[in-house]
């Protein structure tokens, strides 16, 4: 049965058909996950578009517009519960930039210099997996009793490094009356440049390192710090959007579609931290990046095939005649690299003939890469909608919880 | 006129589409939170 608004549709910039039901619910999910993260999260929702179909660029753009709209509905509500420090926002986003201006310029040097996109998925993984492990340490040191009895720690908002950055006295000193502390602007300022190096050096949003940095460096209580990387997440993501937009990159009946099931799922999510211990919040968190990298792992194994074919591929292309012709009336819009990879998206039918042409070796290795791609996108779909039924759930218990305690009361 | 035919006015309408997504995905958000509190019972913002 086909129901209306959720059936099968036609995307015309991308030329992909899907089922709008998919592209809803993964909005519903991402957008859970979000408002209780005060993340972006495309790391989940650019594999699963990738799963369902999308070309990769296109992904990415329509990705960031979903992203866009989704963080200013949730950040719209942590900021009615307090959870948005927008002084301390303000102030983070004059280094983000500074530093996601530096992080891109040090990528183009890479690519000048050699192999970049193996050096951002090592990076990436060491940081996924760095991040996590730190947390679920931290998680369980703080939870373990001396007994064998667990300790109930709701929330912990300072670590050993933040009380250390906070009795740093270099002026101006900035006092932050939501987070509850002085603190100075240059340490704000120097761990916003370094977290928007790292995203711009990776070419993401940077949430799920921002988000840390702010409990663990700058010592935001966890729902301060999830309001406000979601102050953050809002203005990156509308710039980040209508960047990607005017390349014509942004599947946006996709966008549109999503963010409706993005708004719904943020309300789910934001109002679940007010019902889930900070320090919970941080479990999950740390889990959700665990499985993070594994997904990049299996992305990583997927290129390792791509390697195989793509020099020859390349080289195909750039000596193909009507590459050569749309390359000349494209002009310098982009680079080389990006322009090889655009025209074999639009040119499928193309690139298929030249792949039944080549040898069973590459063929499979095409296959193979295919299959690896699949595994890491149905992995964080899968983290996806399990993680976001958990929050729901754990959401449900503690209103059940509270009801109960005011009833008794 | 040829840049503002191939740039501005293709630029101009995804801004629309964006902003006309948004506008609908910030009105959804507030009526679907809205329904949820009611559902669950929980007063507040």
């Amino acid at each position: 049965m086909d129901i209306p608004l959720l059936g099968l549709m036609y995307l015309p910039i991308s030329g992909v058909e899907i089922m709008a039901w998919k592209l809803v619910l993964l909005g519903f999910t991402v957008g859970v996950i979000g408002g209780f993260f005060g993340i972006g999260g495309a790391f989940m929702v650019t594999p699963a578009l990738n799963v369902f179909g999308f070309p990769m660029a296109y992904a990415i753009g329509t990705d960031m517009a979903h992203i866009a709209g989704k963080s200013i509905v949730a950040t719209a509500k942590h900021r009615k519960f307090g959870n948005v420090d927008m002084k301390l926002g303000i102030i983070m986003i004059i280094g983000t930039a500074i530093g996601i201006e530096l992080g891109a310029a040090f990528i183009m040097w890479l690519e000048k210099v050699g192999r970049v996109d193996a050096v951002v998925r090592y990076v990436y993984m060491v940081l996924l997996f760095g991040l996590s492990s730190y947390m679920l340490y931290e998680y369980f040191k703080l939870t373990k009793g001396t007994a064998g009895e667990k300790k109930v720690v709701s929330d912990v908002g300072k670590s050993g490094l933040a009380i250390k950055m906070h009795s740093l006295k270099i002026p101006p000193m900035v006092n932050l009356p939501v987070s509850g502390f002085a603190i100075s602007i240059w340490v704000i300022l120097i761990v916003a440049a370094i977290t928007g190096f790292v995203a711009g050096f990776l070419g993401v949003g940077g949430g799920f390192i921002r988000m840390p940095a702010l409990i663990y460096v700058i010592g935001a209580p966890t729902r301060i710090a999830v309001g406000t990387d979601l102050f953050e997440v809002m203005i990156s993501g509308a710039y980040g959007a209508f960047s990607y937009a005017i390349k014509g990159r942004v599947e946006l009946i996709a966008a549109v579609v999503m963010l409706v099931g993005a708004a719904i799922g943020a309300q789910f999510g934001t109002l679940a931290t007010q019902y889930v211990k900070g320090l919970k919040i941080r479990l999950y968190f740390a889990v959700t990046m665990l499985l993070a990298g594994v997904s990049v792992i299996l992305k990583h194994i997927a290129g390792t095939y791509k390697n195989v074919y793509s020099p020859e591929l390349n080289s195909w292309v750039k000596a193909h005649p009507q590459f050569l012709e749309w390359a000349q009336a494209e002009g310098a819009k982009f680079s080389p690299k990006v322009q090889v990879r655009d025209w074999i998206l639009m040119n499928k039918e193309a690139v298929k003939g030249w792949f039944a042409q080549q040898s069973d070796v590459i063929q499979q290795a095409k296959a193979m890469e295919a299959a690896w791609n699949n595994y890491s996108g149905y992995l964080m779909l899968g983290v996806a909608c399990a993680l976001s039924a958990l929050i729901i759930v754990k959401m449900l218990q503690g209103i059940k919880a509270e009801k109960r305690l005011k009833g008794s009361s | 006129m040829e840049f503002v035919i191939s740039k501005l006015i293709p630029a101009a309408a995804t801004f629309l589409i964006l902003f006309v997504g948004m506008a609908i995905a910030i009105a959804v958000g507030n009526v679907s939170g809205r329904l949820i509190r009611k559902i669950l019972g929980i007063g507040g913002n």
